[in-house]
């Protein structure tokens, strides 16, 4: 019996991993091709609705004037745009910074929220009512939009069906730790393989609730936030797909964040994305399924992104398996069925990104070499693995037992903080962008 | 022989070992080389300007114009940097089959005769004047540009002033001008961006006359359920078909053809081809999956998006954004302006302009776009099956 379960349990993840893996294969494959990619860069600057972009900051007094500073530098006519600087509940300066911008800057809208639950859902849903724009922009409060950003991110809709829009993230810190460079190596296999080929192909690139933007009637559309999701971004892009809304990706509307540093974060991320996202698969699935707005293959491909972090367990059950088999004296199936194992494993790791994807999308960047780094994206794969296979037992025993759900928890920034201090993570700080003079006022400084 | 299988097994291990090894080594070494090292640079600072190369090439040039100078055989000024020679003239005439391999700065007017090559940039701060069939690398001229026939200009071509290209000129990339554009019959060009841009025989006019005035059925889809229903009847449409995305926008499913002109108020996406006909007025902005045509007199004040092809009717006017996922026809007289803002229009494979077309802003194509005449206009719509018989129904509104 034993025996029939484990070869049933690797027969099982050979089949759901080499599936994952002929996906990627398809989607890098895309991006290889010849054909020019879907964009929307020669409106750029020619679409320009009434624009309100939402940046929630939770003890943000590190990064706070570098994004403000960041908006209010961006060269989108002002008499179209607000920038609503949330105040979630911060104990620090965050709220004093904002307050100075808004003084000083009349298209800053400062919102302190005192109380309530956690997350930036919640603070997006409290926020959102005091937003007049047609288009809502979302901007993680880490991140240094470029000048153009926002004239590229507003684009895709003129497109009256595109619902939401998503720009390519790029890590800014990518050369202090290991991690750090692999973290960068797997967001370029994601943006500029996975995101882009999935709209190429009539497919839906995610919509990543930050670098990003969300029609506001589409967003009433479906209900507003969901501010009990632990990735409301994820949620939203499927409840818009569902209904029939389409999200746009824009590749060059790149835009620089902070990556986790160090593995206990990053753990912590990925747990969190992934209980998200499964989270997520459970609640919408149903809805996706009977859309009428979707064909199959967009149905087959939004599953396949909502379970995509139950392929770390999957993996692992046929790990198990493959040493149950070894130990019982079932050589010839086990050999066969552990190298199909080992091969699709191979290419599932981290945020749905594989050895190939990284590969071209190296390539793609002008980066080439960063392909040598490739077999150390093991220990990514490895770390990624066990975080998130620690996630989601938690969130299943958590159900099991009724225990209630995960709580948000915020990531860590590595910015020098407001008072010129440094977060402790044995490297030194990522330098500030912008500092405060004597007179008040942010400039650029030259380290950034 | 067990030692023999031994040994090879030992082989194995060993060069496999070694594989696992350098791999394992070589990434290690890179690491070290990229650790402290940033991202790419985003130039956080860009900001996308039409006229770019243009403004770029005229910066570097007022640099070199600080740099020393000499005087050449022939008088004229020069100035060396690195490979580069900067020519300095007052004017430039060059004759009929002439050529010049520098770069060149007039501070008046610059000219070249027919059948003549520039190889590199040129710059004239007054205006400039292109025989035909001359090959040009780039031109910036401060005054107008006249293009003659069949020039071609690998890059691209900017001018504060009036520009004017021949017949049958191809240009590779941009072409921008401050004050207006005129192309020729048979002109490619990647994508141009000025106040006013029209297609040979236009007359100046931002209308083509003033738009047809008709009875037109009012399609509302925001009224109640019932209204909808009658209106959606009368149009000989399904309301079955439709299905609310937004509070305002609506998804049609299948193609969507209505029997009479209608006056569209609200957001539309047909998840199909969409044949409007004649004298049809759009208060809002219609997508679709398949292709739009669009019968003559149509009028636009939103965006027409598809995901095929978009086929303007004779004496369409529109007055927003146009974006067609394959390619795109502008049939005569079709006029895009719009007072307040610029309007701008792209085709992801080919763009096509029957004569006196005229638009606003910017045209532009992930292919070419070029002016054709009605031969060209007649192959576009059978290429794409579109008959005299499939006209004359999209002539056919009820006003018409």
């Amino acid at each position: 019996m034993l025996i029939v379960i484990a070869k049933l349990c690797l027969l099982f993840s050979v089949v759901v991993l080499t599936l994952y893996a002929v996906r990627h294969y398809l989607f890098a494959a895309s991006r290889l091709s010849l054909r020019r990619p879907k964009e929307w860069m020669e409106f750029t600057g020619f679409v320009l609705p009434r624009v309100s972009v939402l940046v929630a900051m939770h003890n943000e007094e590190a990064v706070a004037a570098d994004i403000l500073q960041g908006l209010v530098e961006c060269d989108y006519d002002w008499e179209k745009l607000e920038v609503v600087a949330i105040n979630d509940r911060s104990t620090d300066r965050t709220g004093d910074i904002i307050d100075d911008f808004a003084a000083r800057h009349p298209v800053i809208k400062a919102i302190h929220r005192e109380g309530g639950a956690g997350g930036k859902g919640a603070a997006l849903q409290f926020a959102t009512p005091r937003a007049t724009g047609e288009v809502l922009l979302l901007f993680d409060a880490d991140y240094f939009p470029g000048r153009s950003m926002i004239k590229q991110l507003v684009a895709p809709f003129c497109d009256p069906q595109v619902g939401a829009v998503m720009g390519r993230v790029v890590p800014h810190n990518t050369g202090r730790t290991l991690l750090t460079e692999l973290l960068s190596m797997e967001r370029a296999a994601g943006y500029q393989v996975g995101q882009q080929a999935r709209y190429n192909l009539g497919l839906t690139p995610q919509f990543g609730g930050t670098v990003g933007g969300v029609r506001a009637s589409a967003l009433q559309s479906v209900g507003g936030w969901n501010s009990e999701s632990l990735t409301e971004d994820t949620d939203l892009t499927f409840r818009l797909v569902a209904r029939g809304w389409r999200v746009a990706y824009v590749n060059r509307a790149e835009c620089y964040e902070e990556v986790p540093e160090t593995w206990e974060v990053r753990k912590r991320q990925i747990g969190r994305w992934a209980t998200g996202h499964t989270e997520c698969l459970h609640k919408l699935q149903s809805s996706i399924l009977r859309s009428k707005a979707l064909s199959f293959w967009q149905k087959l491909d939004s599953l396949f992104v909502l379970s995509s972090y139950l392929t770390a367990p999957i993996l692992v059950l046929g790990w198990i398996a493959s040493l149950v088999l070894f130990f019982t004296q079932q050589n010839s199936v086990a050999l066969f069925l552990s190298v199909a194992l080992m091969f699709a494993g191979y290419q599932m790791f981290g945020n749905q990104a594989t050895f190939y994807e990284l590969g071209v999308a190296a390539l793609l960047d002008g980066a080439s070499r960063r392909v040598l780094l490739m077999p150390l994206s093991l220990f990514n794969f490895f770390a990624s693995t066990g975080a998130i296979c620690g996630a989601l037992l938690r969130f299943y025993f958590g159900k099991l037992r009724g225990t209630g759900r995960p709580r948000w928890q915020k990531t860590r920034r590595y910015r020098e903080n407001g008072n010129g201090n440094t977060f402790g993570n044995g490297h030194g700080a990522t330098p500030r962008l912008y500092s405060q003079g004597a007179n008040g006022l942010y400039t650029r400084s030259s380290n950034g | 022989m067990a030692d023999f299988v031994a040994w090879r097994f030992l082989i194995f291990v060993a060069i496999f070992g070694m594989l696992v090894y350098l791999q394992f080594y070589l990434a290690h070494r890179e690491w070290r080389k990229l650790k402290g090292e940033q991202a790419s640079d985003i130039d956080v600072n860009y900001v996308r300007t039409e006229d770019y190369f243009a403004q770029s090439f005229r910066m570097k040039a007022q640099d070199w114009l600080k740099l020393p100078s000499s005087v050449d055989d022939q008088g004229a000024t020069v100035i060396v940097k690195g490979n580069e020679r900067i020519r300095l003239l007052e004017n430039l005439g060059i004759a009929a089959d002439g050529s010049c391999r520098d770069i060149v700065i007039t501070e008046h007017d610059f000219s070249c005769g027919p059948r003549s090559t520039m190889t590199r940039e040129i710059w004239a701060r007054g205006n400039a004047v292109v025989g035909s069939e001359s090959r040009l690398q780039a031109l910036a001229a401060d005054g107008a540009v006249d293009l003659g026939e069949n020039v071609t200009i690998a890059r691209w071509l900017d001018s504060n002033g009036p520009l004017t290209i021949g017949a049958g000129c191809r240009v590779g990339a941009r072409i921008t001008s401050r004050a207006r554009i005129l192309l020729g019959t048979g002109a490619e060009i990647r994508s141009a961006f000025a106040p006013e841009i029209g297609s040979a025989g236009w007359d100046g006019k931002v209308t083509h006359g003033d738009p047809a005035q008709f009875t037109l059925l009012d399609l509302d889809l925001s009224q109640d359920s019932a209204d909808v229903g009658r209106q959606m009847a009368a149009a000989g449409l399904s309301q079955d078909r439709l299905l609310q995305l937004g509070p305002d926008t609506w998804i049609y499913r299948g193609d969507l053809a209505p029997s009479v002109a209608i006056r569209l108020k609200t957001n539309l996406v047909v998840k199909g081809d969409c044949f409007l006909p004649a004298a049809c007025v759009l208060e809002a902005d219609l997508r679709a999956d398949g292709s739009l045509f669009l019968g003559p007199s149509c009028v636009s004040h939103g965006n027409l998006i598809a995901d095929g092809d978009i086929f303007l009717g004779r004496s369409c006017q529109f007055s927003g954004l146009v974006h067609a996922g394959k390619s795109a026809l502008f049939s005569q007289w079709t006029r895009g302006f719009n007072p307040q803002a610029t309007v701008a229009v792209y085709a992801d494979e080919n763009m096509s302009l029957e004569t006196d077309v005229a638009v606003g802003g910017k045209i532009a194509a992930g292919g070419r776009v070029e002016v054709v005449d009605s031969t060209g206009a007649f192959e576009w719509k059978a290429r794409r099956g579109i008959g005299e018989k499939d006209l004359r129904v999209l002539a056919k509104g009820q006003g018409s």
